[in-house]
């Protein structure tokens, strides 16, 4: 007689109820429910001066610069 | 599991039951493929006026006036309709704008020979179900959907599309 399979019956529905919590929460953006995310104030690099300021900052502590640029724009289209 | 190992009766119906619901979630998407009918656009409570579409090649366009290479490729779609319009093709927009004045503004600054509707409650695009934004569905004469072709990009989208339209245009 196993006395272990009660306490691992409870452990494994606690998983799933914790994992079931968890992954609802996830939610797939279809392609088109993306307006919001291609609007202007969603990029990146809508602000020329703070970006200028940002590359300074990376440049000097990466001794890199560039490579930020994402093509097809904030939808995610193309 | 059992003694040797191997997955008990009942983890193996745990498994089949599971994989049985995935497969069951992945047909009920209502994504349309080559080959399958396109979906009645009469039934889709599509705003706006639609063609006459019947006995001639259609291009159902889905665009939104937010999304770039929607936008870029509006002319194409336009020189597309003077092109082939007259030996029996059609391009149909459907726009996927979540207000119509967006639709009706880019519209104004870009006017196009073609028609246009508006999916408004996203239903049949819902059916379509489509991954991406532009996506063109070249369909018969028949109303069977031929070719698909997602993204725009330019010379590359244009010689497909103009290949594939003038292939179908021939067909009875």
């Amino acid at each position: 007689m196993c006395t272990t399979q009660g306490p691992r019956r409870v452990a494994a529905a606690l998983l799933a109820v914790a994992a079931w919590a968890v992954l609802s929460g996830c939610a797939t953006v279809k392609p088109w429910e993306r307006g919001t995310l291609a609007r202007y104030g969603m990029r990146p690099d809508r602000d020329p001066l703070e970006d200028s300021l940002s590359e300074h900052i990376y440049f000097t502590r990466e001794a890199a610069a560039g490579g930020r640029g994402v093509g097809g724009g904030g939808c995610g289209c193309n | 599991m059992n003694r040797n190992g191997r997955p008990s009766g009942r983890t193996a119906r745990v498994f089949g039951m599971t994989a049985a619901i995935g497969i069951l979630a992945f047909a009920a998407r209502g994504e349309v493929q080559v080959g399958q009918a396109l979906p009645d656009l009469k039934a889709a409570g599509l705003e706006g006026r639609l063609p006459d579409v019947v006995g001639r090649v259609v291009l159902v366009d889905l665009w939104a006036s937010w999304c770039a290479p929607c936008r870029k490729s509006f002319p194409f779609l336009d020189t597309l309709q003077r092109d082939f319009g007259p030996k029996g093709f059609v391009v149909l927009g459907v726009n996927l704008d979540d207000e119509a004045e967006d639709m009706r503004r880019f519209l104004e600054a870009n006017p196009v020979a073609f028609a246009v509707v508006r999916d408004a409650s996203k239903q049949y695009v819902e059916r379509l179900g489509i991954d991406r934004m532009p996506t063109s569905l070249l369909v018969d004469r028949k109303g069977v959907v031929r070719f698909i072709h997602a993204g725009f990009h330019e010379g590359k989208t244009e010689t497909v599309l103009r290949s594939e339209i003038a292939r179908l245009l021939e067909e009875p």
